[in-house]
């Protein structure tokens, strides 16, 4: 896969591999797979069910290790980077939005925003980073509330709140609308397009037409492996590819 | 009948961590009881002053092993129906009627109560010769009697854990069959525990007997039996109304410390009040050990002192040690059996913590913490019962003889307090270990699970 923008990349992926051994079988969630993303970019990865796009997420994230290839973040070979080093990473440049969530239930809102800042040891500033974030998705009225006081949307909008409080150079989304409606995601969709905007880098897996299309690119997977790439997106090519992909795998 | 039988196996398997606790302490109990009411047995047909000197010495050792004993299954299994709450939420969401799943529920907590508390008296049957034995062959009169159980005190101790554990079990379990809101997932994770009329009850009459033996301590026939009776009173009271102020208080001190806590501190104080919030079954055996603990030998120091003694006697000491030893060991058995129970919601806890960046080091820290505010808030709170002890030591035999008693009062706190701490976190450490492993080949923390 080329390309052609200026502007630095964030993550480096070339050829990863990503093979699950269980005793005598093996089974390959992604194969070969090459994607370079770059500040103020946001891509999407796409693609039938079990085509590898979380696993290949997660190896690019630092969630899973590749059995072969290489993943660079901002610079930092993930292979050869030790714990310490994933940690601050972790905590004060990558931001990450999950599907379930994964808030901690016994911390409010509030808290839960602003949990990376304190573990990065910024407590005076982490009330009022929690406080902007909060504000910034419209949530600072329930900053008090614990997860199970909210609806799926709002924490969803927590997540991406503490996602978002530390000011992240690249978001990694593991379908961050798939358990929302219309509009709850549509808000979240526009929320990491306008990370994008102000010059991060954003990497979303979804099943979602719509919110792949708001990407600047889509990657489409088959198999573990990447099939098509389309550049600047409309929902009916996006559609197709992901048709043409469900029909050949 | 057959699915909901089938229904309540497979969540038994499912569950399995939580169910092992209730075994485990359902076990120590049932060995406890049978250790603790050997002596009564024994007594039944042994002639003469050996039995009164048995009926003496079990009357106040099997008390404090009731305490003991339930304070801790009780406990327990309101802790355990408070975490599988939110899966017995799932049956709901099935199909499954409130009344069937508060029975199933209910019967899954009976079934293994019965078969740890009938294994723990089992062991009681072998085991109380030589340990009862030797606890008390120093005693006065009780040289050469041979301590003995027998099935039937087996099973009077292995029924009364399961009474215990039935009764403790049937408003949690009631309250795990009610729909609340529409969503029973939801309201399963807003639960807060409660007091019911039957807290209430046991609160006010404990309270009333804690007056009445207090108030009756002088001029009694046996000021120090008296005495010795205010701490598990106290505790009991104290872990009856635990609902009213545990949660809040814990948020209160915790939230002193510092004005910008750490993240560890933060994780750890948002945990022991999210755990304290949904059951008080984490803090009752930690009350209750530093209130025997340190309640306990204030007493008999208080009244050694009131009697002229300046030398221990054997037979006192070895008194004092069947009376500590059977409760301490149920309790911090149970405080180390809900420290495992817990055990799922931390780690997913830590994984999430992982997953924004903390280090292994700070979810080990924040770890230890919890265990920090578990225990000094349980050594708070006890404390109140060793003062009581020593006020109404002071009223029985003089202020002199509660101030004689008071050093030995604190400093057996101390140890029990530290007790409390090495154990809680001998039991935690080993699961934060395993959520914060590493995977083989990977320095990457597990991803978090929904």
């Amino acid at each position: 896969m080329t390309d052609a923008s200026p502007a630095p990349p964030t993550v480096e992926a070339r050829d990863v591999e990503k093979v699950y051994a269980d005793g005598a079988s093996a089974v390959a969630a992604v194969r070969g797979v090459s994607l370079v993303l770059r500040r103020g970019e946001m891509v999407a990865v796409v693609g039938p069910s079990g085509s590898g796009k979380s696993t290949f997420l997660s190896c690019l994230a630092g969630l899973e290790r590749p059995t072969s290839g290489s993943v660079r973040v901002l610079g930092h070979d993930l292979a050869t980077a030790g714990a310490r080093t994933l940690a601050l990473l972790r905590r004060e440049r990558i931001g990450f939005v999950f599907q379930a969530y994964n808030l901690v239930s016994s911390l409010t809102a509030q808290e839960n925003v602003e949990l990376p800042l304190r573990l990065a040891g910024g407590r005076t500033s982490a009330r009022s980073a929690a406080s902007a974030a909060l504000a910034q998705v419209g949530l600072l009225e329930q900053a008090d509330r614990r997860p199970a006081e909210l609806s799926g949307g709002q924490q969803q909008r927590v997540a991406i709140a503490r996602a978002l409080a530390v000011r992240p150079d690249v978001v990694f989304a593991d379908e961050p609308t798939g358990a929302l409606d219309t509009a709850s995601g549509s808000g979240v969709l526009h929320l990491l397009r306008g990370l994008a905007e102000e010059g991060g880098s954003v990497l979303l897996v979804t099943h979602d037409v719509v919110g792949a299309a708001t990407a600047d690119r889509v990657l489409v997977l088959r198999d573990g492996s990447a099939v098509a790439e389309l550049r600047a997106p409309i929902p009916e090519l996006v559609l197709a590819a992901l048709d043409g992909a469900r029909q050949t795998s | 009948m057959t699915a909901l039988l089938r229904l309540g196996y497979a969540e038994l398997r499912a569950g399995l961590t939580v169910w092992l606790g209730v075994l485990a302490v359902s076990a120590t109990a049932g060995l406890a009881t049978g250790l603790a009411v050997s002596p009564v047995v024994t007594a039944t047909d042994t002639p003469g002053v050996a039995a009164l000197a048995l009926y003496g010495l079990s009357g106040t050792t099997l008390a404090f092993t009731a305490v003991a004993v339930g304070i801790t299954v009780a406990s327990v299994a309101e802790l355990t129906l408070a975490l599988l709450r939110r899966r017995l939420a799932l049956w709901l969401l099935a199909g499954v009627t409130p009344a069937q799943t508060s029975a199933v529920a209910l019967g899954q907590l009976v079934v293994v109560a019965l078969v740890g508390a009938a294994a723990g008296a089992g062991l009681a049957v072998v085991a109380a010769p030589w340990l009862v034995g030797l606890a008390i062959e120093d005693v006065a009169g009780l040289a050469g009697v041979r301590v003995h159980l027998g099935e039937v005190g087996a099973a009077v101790a292995a029924a009364a854990v399961v009474v215990l554990a039935t009764i403790s079990g049937v408003r949690p379990a009631r309250r795990a069959g009610r729909i609340v809101g529409a969503d029973p997932r939801r309201d399963a994770g807003t639960e807060r525990t409660a007091m019911g009329k039957g807290r209430w009850a046991l609160a006010i009459a404990t309270v009333a007997a804690l007056a009445a033996v207090a108030v009756g301590a002088r001029g009694a026939d046996d000021p120090e039996t008296a005495v010795l009776l205010v701490a598990p009173l106290a505790a009991t009271a104290l872990v009856a109304l635990a609902p009213t102020f545990a949660a809040d208080g814990v948020r209160r001190w915790t939230g002193l410390v510092a004005r910008q806590p750490a993240a560890t501190w933060l994780l750890a104080r948002a945990q022991t009040g999210e755990l304290l919030r949904r059951s008080s079954g984490p803090l009752g055996p930690l009350v209750t050990v530093v209130a025997l603990g340190g309640g306990i030998p204030a007493a008999h120091v208080a009244a050694g002192e009131a009697a002229g003694s300046r030398q221990p006697d054997a037979s006192g000491a070895s008194g004092l040690l069947l009376l500590l030893a059977l409760p301490l060991f149920v309790t911090l058995v149970g405080s180390a059996t809900a420290v495992v129970m817990s055990d799922r919601e931390r780690t997913t806890d830590a994984a999430v913590a992982l997953s924004v960046g903390a280090t292994r080091a700070q979810v080990v820290t924040a770890a230890l913490a919890h265990v920090l505010i578990v225990v000094v808030s349980a050594t708070a709170v006890g404390l109140l019962a060793v003062a009581a002890t020593c006020a109404t030591a002071a009223w029985a035999f003089g202020p002199g003889s509660a101030v004689a008693g008071a050093p030995t009062a604190l400093a057996s706190v101390g140890v029990a307090a530290a007790l409390c701490a090495v154990v809680q976190a001998a039991a935690l450490l080993p699961a934060v270990a395993r959520a914060t492993r590493q995977r083989r080949h990977d320095d990457a923390p597990p991803p978090p699970q929904g």
